[in-house]
């Protein structure tokens, strides 16, 4: 429960509450009509496939909508800032086939130091070969996980 | 004309005779090898798997490294999907078995038997129907005549469902003339408790679970013949008069589609050579209670392909699919 | 007497120099794998499992048990130190973990996780050597239905968690078990929520869920909140000197530890209910008896050692229908069968009686194993707590690198690796909107067996719901469900209720 770990709450943009609540309450409907009409609450002896999707999603959709008519909508401050690193590492996992897995991280790693974080490129190469060369030495060697190659890579093996 | 063909193939054959015999094949790998497993690290495919790499090893018949990648998922279908992907690849193999078939069947996967090469069968399981050893059910007339009293009301339970063990019940309940209940669990142990516990009335078990038979009494077994001791003691459903009721599950091993036909001769004779170490019929084989056997690549194509339809067959009756 | 002479018996079979070394090997690599997130136990032994096939069979299993053991030392480093829990059981131990660390008592927070471990195993293979096979027989009255109350136990319990918000916890809650539905379960066999992707169809993988909500979600958070170590002076605070115990601390954990090792090794015996369900339930039992219960989840070392305290007693306890029944009663336990069949032992309850010197060896090597496991846990925490020292710029695109990889290591999967990215960006806004998450990871973890349980139970009853009430066990922890759970919650909600009525009324 990361939320009681943070410093006093910034009271910052309301709508992502309501918005992460919405979000909520039609994950819940949705869980309920499929849980209602596809899979059957109820079969010839007790709870059906439909049951725990039915209560769970009609649960979760009415307390988020009275959430919602409460109109407490504490929020911790967010910012698009937030996002990038999920948005780089979307572009680095995208990049797997290209450059295999260990490659991809280590690009990663000492792209994002050297551009975002404004650190020196020697310090960003050191950290990425070494970050990339453990990663390598522990799961590709020791542990002998199947890392997807990269088609880039292709020609050297 | 004809002739001279006919002159030319039988000395090609003879060269290729030749060859083998030399212990040169006609395709070697040219580099690791990867052994598909599409089910997680630790599981019975996984332990089957890295077995058979130390025999192959022992062998000494493959230069390249040969490693393990567990693909799990879609009860088997993201692995099985895998090797698909490495169309005309030799340098793919994976394992194949009864119940990766079954789900395939049951779930109507996007990979079927037809996609994939079958390379060889290096052992088979069987499945046995038991009950508690304190209970009073003596054998399989007992258990017959308790269902008659109480229609629908005797609980059999087994490992998962739409697999071996769910299969082998839907064989009971169809061919003993009586209704059972079947009761799925996660796994075995989770069976084993549960009739030791009293909570069901029998249980499926297979072969190589080894459950222990101070406390499992055997009632029958779906094998062909009289399995060897410990086990020599529990009848066949044949002997007891009930045709029909056999299941062998076998466990071999597939290549993807059109793998090239020089690698499918290297990966049987590679199988063969296995099969035939200590490492592996003792070690593996006789210490997990499986039934030794050799097929190659065409026996094993036929096997399957037989097989599959009888387990379409026994799902369809058993309304588990349309 | 009879157990004592056996015991010593196997300490004269397994205390061999290469024995030793054995289990040192394996308590070290135990921690580097239980350590890795994406990695745990059961990945572990089934690596090291073909090498121990030349072994001696002792001294393999030695190795493995070691093994074990180190796997549950190294899984609390990550839950403590980066909030990604790597394995099930570590979630609960990051509810105080990761907030100790934050404080800077992330020294403090991994010595104590290391001592109860070390209690908690020793309290459960105590409680293995001498009443094994009688809690082994225990566990076999737990059937389906009692399973199941047992179940619902847990899964409510999680409202003693919900901090001052109960009523999001509770939809959090009710996302985990929505969450669970997904794929094929044991229960019904039918595909729900799989929109014909295989890759759902057995449901949504633990591991890439835990370190996408904790792990991946955390370095957003970081990315804007950072805290510079040396602005904070962390430095000062993290010597060896003070990541030890003191007296009083150390006293303060001894009786949590006993307790939680009790209830979790006890939990650890029941078929199918886990080193889960043990950790969380010692930690919902500290919350309610220990002396300052109602700070647990804001960073207290006592919550780390009723959890971690559980899950090594729970660990200790999947071992008693393994060895007293040849039942493997967790996912590592089944590998453990697997070897030994290699080995060609029969597991089962002739095994005591035809491989006294293994059965004795395995035992007394667990006390070994834990001893080797929390000597070397203890070497190497003074270097583990430097890693607080790395700035932001560099942990944050490290952290990140390791969620990936971690969770593509669990099934070899890329489709892993989309959804950890995915349900950290979900989670990121969820934490944002203050929804908690543990609750929502807790419930999905329960859930599953849960509707397996539920259903069976009511397939062998022909649907007659009366099976929970007839069988005692059942009926007493439904008792306990009414009397401690739903009766304060509903309080709790229904005082929420009023008093936002009189504010409105006020207002």
């Amino acid at each position: 429960m990361s939320s009681v770990n943070q410093e006093p709450a910034h009271e910052g943009r309301s709508w992502l509450s309501p918005l992460v609540t919405l979000g909520i309450i039609v994950m819940g409907l949705a869980w309920a009509g499929f849980g209602w009409w596809k899979y059957g609450v109820w079969m010839h002896n007790g709870p059906g496939a439909g049951f725990f999707p039915v209560v769970m999603g009609l649960g979760a959709a009415l307390l988020g909508g009275y959430e919602l008519l409460r109109r407490r909508f504490e929020t911790d401050r967010v910012s698009w800032r937030n996002l990038w690193p999920a948005v780089a590492m979307g572009l680095a996992i995208a990049s797997i086939p290209l450059f295999g897995m260990v490659l991809a991280m280590t690009l990663f790693i000492v792209l994002w130091m050297a551009l975002i974080e404004r650190q020196s490129w020697l310090k960003s190469v050191a950290i990425g070969a070494c970050a990339g060369g453990a990663i390598y030495l522990l799961f590709g060697m020791w542990l002998m996980v199947a890392f997807p190659e990269g088609a880039l890579m292709a020609p050297f093996t | 004309m004809t002739k001279t063909v006919m002159v030319g193939k039988t000395a090609l054959c003879g060269v290729l005779c030749l060859a083998l015999v030399g212990g040169a094949h006609a395709w070697e790998p040219q580099r690791n090898v990867e052994f598909v497993v599409p089910y997680s690290a630790g599981g019975g495919s996984d332990i089957n798997a890295r077995m058979l790499v130390e025999a192959i090893r022992e062998t000494g018949m493959v230069n390249r490294n040969i490693l393990i990648n567990n693909r799990p998922g879609g009860s088997g279908a993201v692995g099985n999907s895998y090797t698909y992907s490495k169309r005309g690849d030799g340098h793919t193999i994976t394992t194949f078995n009864g119940g990766q078939m079954m789900s395939m069947v049951v779930n109507d996967a996007s990979v079927q038997l037809d996609d994939l090469t079958p390379l060889a069968t290096l052992s088979l399981d069987t499945l046995f129907v038991g009950v508690r050893a304190e209970s009073d059910i003596e054998n399989l007339d007992d258990l017959i005549e308790r269902a008659e009293q109480d229609p629908g009301g005797i609980t059999v339970g087994g490992a998962g469902r739409g697999g071996e063990d769910h299969l082998a019940f839907a064989m009971l309940d169809d061919n003993l003339g009586v209704d059972f209940q079947y009761v799925p669990f996660d796994g075995t142990g989770d069976v084993t408790s549960a009739l030791l516990g009293g909570h069901i009335d029998a249980a499926i078990f297979k072969l190589g679970s080894r459950v222990d038979q101070s406390m499992v009494r055997f009632l029958a077994t779906y094998s062909e013949e009289r399995l060897d001791a410990p086990f020599d003691e529990v009848p066949t459903f044949d002997e007891l008069g009930y045709e029909g009721l056999e299941l062998m599950i076998f466990r071999g091993y597939a290549g993807p589609p059109d793998m090239p036909e020089e690698a499918v001769e290297f990966w049987e004779d590679v199988f063969r050579a296995a099969a035939e170490t200590d490492k592996w019929t003792q070690e593996y084989v006789e210490n997990n209670g499986l039934i030794p056997t050799f097929m190659g690549a065409e026996e094993s194509a036929e096997y399957y392909q037989r097989e599959q339809e009888r387990y379409r067959a026994l799902f369809q009756e058993a309304g588990m699919i349309d | 007497m009879d157990i004592l002479q056996s015991l010593m018996q196997g300490f004269a079979t397994s205390l061999t120099f290469s024995n030793i070394l054995a289990a040192l090997v394996g308590a070290g690599l135990g921690i580097i794998v239980g350590a890795i997130p994406g990695l745990g136990s059961v990945t572990g032994i089934a690596l090291l499992l073909p090498l121990t096939f030349q072994m001696d069979p002792i001294t393999g299993i030695i190795m493995l048990g070691a093994l074990y053991y180190g796997c549950m030392y190294g899984g609390s480093y990550s839950a403590i130190l980066l909030n990604i829990p790597g394995d099930a059981p570590a979630v609960v131990t990051s509810l105080d973990g990761y907030p100790l660390s934050q404080q800077g008592h992330g020294g403090k927070a991994l010595f104590t996780a290391n001592i109860s471990s070390f209690i908690g195993g020793t309290v459960g293979i105590i409680m293995l050597t001498f009443m094994g096979p009688i809690l082994a027989h225990v566990g076999l009255m737990f059937g389906p239905a009692e399973v199941a109350a047992l179940i619902l136990l847990a899964l409510c319990s999680i409202g003693w968690l919900l901090g001052d918000n109960p009523l999001k916890g509770l939809i959090s809650t009710f996302i985990g078990v929505m969450l669970a539905t997904i794929g094929i379960g044991t229960a019904f066999g039918q595909p729900r929520f799989t929109f014909d992707s295989m890759y759902l169809l057995n449901g949504i993988s633990f591991i890439p869920l835990v370190i996408g909500m904790f792990g991946f979600s955390q370095v957003l958070v970081m990315m804007v909140n950072r805290v510079d170590p040396s602005a904070k002076g962390l430095s000062g605070r993290l010597g060896l000197k003070e990541s030890l115990l003191d007296r009083k601390e150390a006293l303060s954990i001894l009786p949590v530890s006993l307790r939680s090792g009790v209830l979790g090794n006890l939990v650890g015996i029941l078929p199918g209910a886990g080193a889960t369900t043990g950790s969380f339930l010692s930690y919902v039992l500290e919350k309610k008896v220990g002396r300052n219960g109602d700070e647990l989840g804001k960073g207290r070392i006592q919550g780390v050692a009723a959890s971690e305290a559980g899950n090594n007693a729970a660990a200790a306890g999947s071992f008693a229908p393994l060895l007293s029944l040849g039942i493997p009663g967790s996912g590592t336990a089944a590998v453990l069968l697997g070897g030994l069949m290699m080995w060609g032992l029969q597991p089962g309850p002739l095994l005591f009686q035809n491989n006294p010197d293994f059965v004795w060896g395995l035992i007394s090597s667990m006390y070994l194993g834990n001893v080797m496991a929390v000597l070397a846990a203890l070497a190497i925490i003074p270097f583990l707590v430097k890693l607080l020292l790395i700035p932001a710029s560099i942990m944050i695109p490290v952290i990140a690198v390791v969620c990936v990889v971690g969770s593509y290591s669990v099934n070899n999967s890329m489709f892993d690796v989309w959804f950890m990215l995915g349900a950290g960006v979900v989670a990121f806004f969820m934490t944002a909107a203050r929804y908690p998450i543990a609750p929502l990871l807790l419930a999905f973890v329960l859930t599953p067996r849960l509707e397996t349980s539920l259903r069976q139970a009511l397939d062998i009853s022909r649907g007659d719901p009366m099976i929970f009430l007839r069988s005692p066990i059942a009926a007493t922890l439904l008792t306990l469900i009414l009397l401690f759970v739903l009766y304060p919650l509903a309080k709790r909600l229904f005082m929420t209720v009023r008093r936002r009525g009189h504010k409105a009324a006020a207002e």
